[in-house]
C-alpha cells in the first residue's frame, strides 16, 4: 500500500522535487505506468497533470492508498473528489479589513470531477471567480487563472502579503481561501505543501509586510 | 458479458445527460421490460472506462455489461473504441462526452471539439480563416492551405452532424444559411461571441 506524505493537492504544486520527496517512489512509478499513454517521465507525468488537473484523478482510480492522509486519497481515488476548505494555515495577525471577494474555495478543488454538485460549490462559494472567468477551465488552470484575475488583487498579495490577505474578511468569513489562492498565483506551489516541506519563509514573509516574528510556523494537516 | 450493473468506473458520458435510475426503471415493467446495457474498457490496474446511458443506483430494469479488457499502454485506444462506440453505435452527440476522460486519454487531439472551450474552437477557426484566405490569393502551396482549412471542415461537419442528428429540424435552418449567409453574420454580430 502507498502511503504518500502530502494530500492530492500536490497534483496542483508545480515543483517535481516535491512530488519525488512527499510521494515517494513508488507511488511515482505507479503514476508514471499509469500515465505512460501520454507521458514517458515523471517530469512529463508532472506538467500533462499541471496542465489537466482533472485526468490526476482517473489516472489513479483503483489506487490503494494509506498514511496520514488516507481518507483524503480515499476520496480522491474512489470517487474523483477533494474537499474544497483551504489547507494552509497562516500565522494570526490583527486585521479587520474587508475584501468584496467571495472566493471560499481552494485551488485544490480544481482536481474535484466536475459533478453536478462540484458546479454548485464552486458557484456558490466561489462566486467572485465567475466575474473572471466563464467557466471552471480544466486546461492549463494556472494560465488561464493567472490573466483572469484582477491586477489589483494579484498587488494586493504581494504588497500586503498572503498572511495579510489571509485574515482579511469576506462577511464574517476570512479569506483563507483566496491568500491560498494568490500564492499559488505567483509562485505555482501549493502554500500548505511548501509548509510541509519547511518553506515557511516563502509562505509568511511576502514583502516584509505581515511578518510576525514570534508566529510559529507550523502546519496542521486535517 | 455479466448480468449486473458495473461496480465502478468512471463514465462516458457528462453527468448531466444521463437518465437517472429511477427514471430508466419506469420503463421497466411487466414482461417487456429493457434491458440497461453498459460498455466497459477495462484497464489493467483497476480503472474501468464505462458507457452508459443511465446513472450508477438502484435500478429497477436488468442490466448487462459487457467488458473488453485493455493493457494501460492500450489506454487511448480504449477510450477511442468507447467513444466510436458511442457516437457511431449509439448515435451520441460529441458534447454529451466527459471532456476529462479524453483528457485524461490524451485524445484532444482527435477531438478539440470536446476538450476545447466554444471560445478556443472559434479562435482557432478564425486564426486560420485569415491565413486560407491569403494562401488561396496567391495561390501558393496549396496542400498547406488544404491542410489548414481541413481541420475547419472537419469540425464543422462534426458539429453538423451532431446537430442534425439530435434535431432533424436543423436541417432546415441550414438551407437557410446556406441561401443567405449574410443574415448568419447578422446574428452573430447582434447577439455577440458568447452565442455563437
Amino acid at each position: 500500500m502507498l502511503k504518500p506524505r502530502v494530500d492530492p493537492c500536490i497534483f496542483l504544486h508545480g515543483d517535481v522535487e516535491d512530488w519525488v520527496a512527499l510521494l515517494g517512489d513508488d507511488f511515482i512509478r505507479e503514476l508514471v505506468r499509469r500515465f505512460r499513454h501520454v507521458a514517458v517521465d515523471m517530469d512529463q507525468v508532472a506538467r500533462y497533470i499541471l496542465e489537466n488537473p482533472g485526468a490526476a484523478g482517473i489516472g489513479l482510480r483503483g489506487l490503494e492508498v494509506g498514511g496520514p492522509y488516507r481518507r483524503e486519497w480515499g476520496l480522491f481515488v474512489e470517487s474523483g473528489y477533494v474537499h474544497p476548505g483551504a489547507r494552509a494555515v497562516w500565522p494570526y495577525v490583527p486585521n479587520d479589513e474587508r475584501l468584496d471577494v467571495r472566493l471560499q474555495v481552494s485551488p485544490c478543488f480544481l482536481l474535484a470531477s466536475l459533478s453536478r454538485d462540484v458546479r454548485y460549490v464552486w458557484r456558490n462559494r466561489a462566486a467572485s471567480l465567475f466575474k473572471w472567468v466563464s467557466a471552471v477551465p480544466r486546461h492549463k488552470p494556472l494560465e488561464v487563472f493567472r490573466e483572469a484575475f484582477p491586477l489589483w488583487l494579484r498587488e494586493l498579495g504581494r504588497s500586503r502579503g498572503y498572511v495579510w490577505v489571509a485574515w482579511t474578511k469576506w462577511r464574517d468569513r476570512r479569506n483563507r481561501h483566496l491568500a491560498e489562492w494568490l500564492y499559488w498565483l505567483d509562485t505555482g506551489r501549493m502554500p500548505h505543501v511548501d509548509a510541509i516541506r519547511r518553506r515557511a519563509n516563502a509562505v509568511y514573509e511576502t514583502a516584509g509586510c505581515t511578518k510576525k516574528s514570534a508566529a510559529e510556523n507550523l502546519y496542521v494537516s486535517s | 458479458m455479466r448480468w449486473e450493473m458495473p461496480q465502478r468506473g468512471v463514465y462516458l458520458l457528462k453527468e448531466v445527460y444521463m437518465a437517472e435510475p429511477s427514471e430508466a426503471s419506469s420503463y421497466c415493467r411487466g414482461r417487456d421490460s429493457f434491458v440497461v446495457v453498459y460498455i466497459v474498457a477495462s484497464l489493467e490496474g483497476g480503472l474501468d472506462v464505462v458507457y452508459g446511458r443511465v446513472k450508477p443506483g438502484v435500478l429497477g430494469c436488468p442490466a448487462a455489461t459487457f467488458t473488453r479488457r485493455f493493457s494501460r499502454a492500450e489506454t487511448k485506444a480504449a477510450v477511442r473504441t468507447l467513444i466510436d462506440f458511442a457516437t457511431k453505435v449509439d448515435k451520441v452527440p460529441l458534447f454529451q462526452i466527459n471532456p476529462d476522460v479524453i483528457r485524461f486519454a490524451g485524445l484532444c487531439d482527435e477531438y478539440p471539439l470536446i476538450c476545447e472551450d466554444p471560445a478556443v474552437v472559434i479562435n482557432r477557426l478564425s486564426a486560420d480563416a485569415p491565413k486560407v484566405r491569403r494562401q488561396v490569393e496567391i495561390q501558393v502551396k496549396p496542400e498547406t492551405s488544404a491542410k489548414s482549412s481541413l481541420w475547419l471542415v472537419e469540425e464543422l461537419a462534426r458539429i453538423l452532424r451532431d446537430k442534425l442528428e439530435l434535431d432533424g429540424g436543423f436541417a432546415e435552418v441550414l438551407k437557410r444559411v446556406i441561401e443567405d449567409p449574410d443574415r448568419l453574420r447578422e446574428c452573430v454580430s447582434r447577439h455577440g461571441r458568447g452565442y455563437v
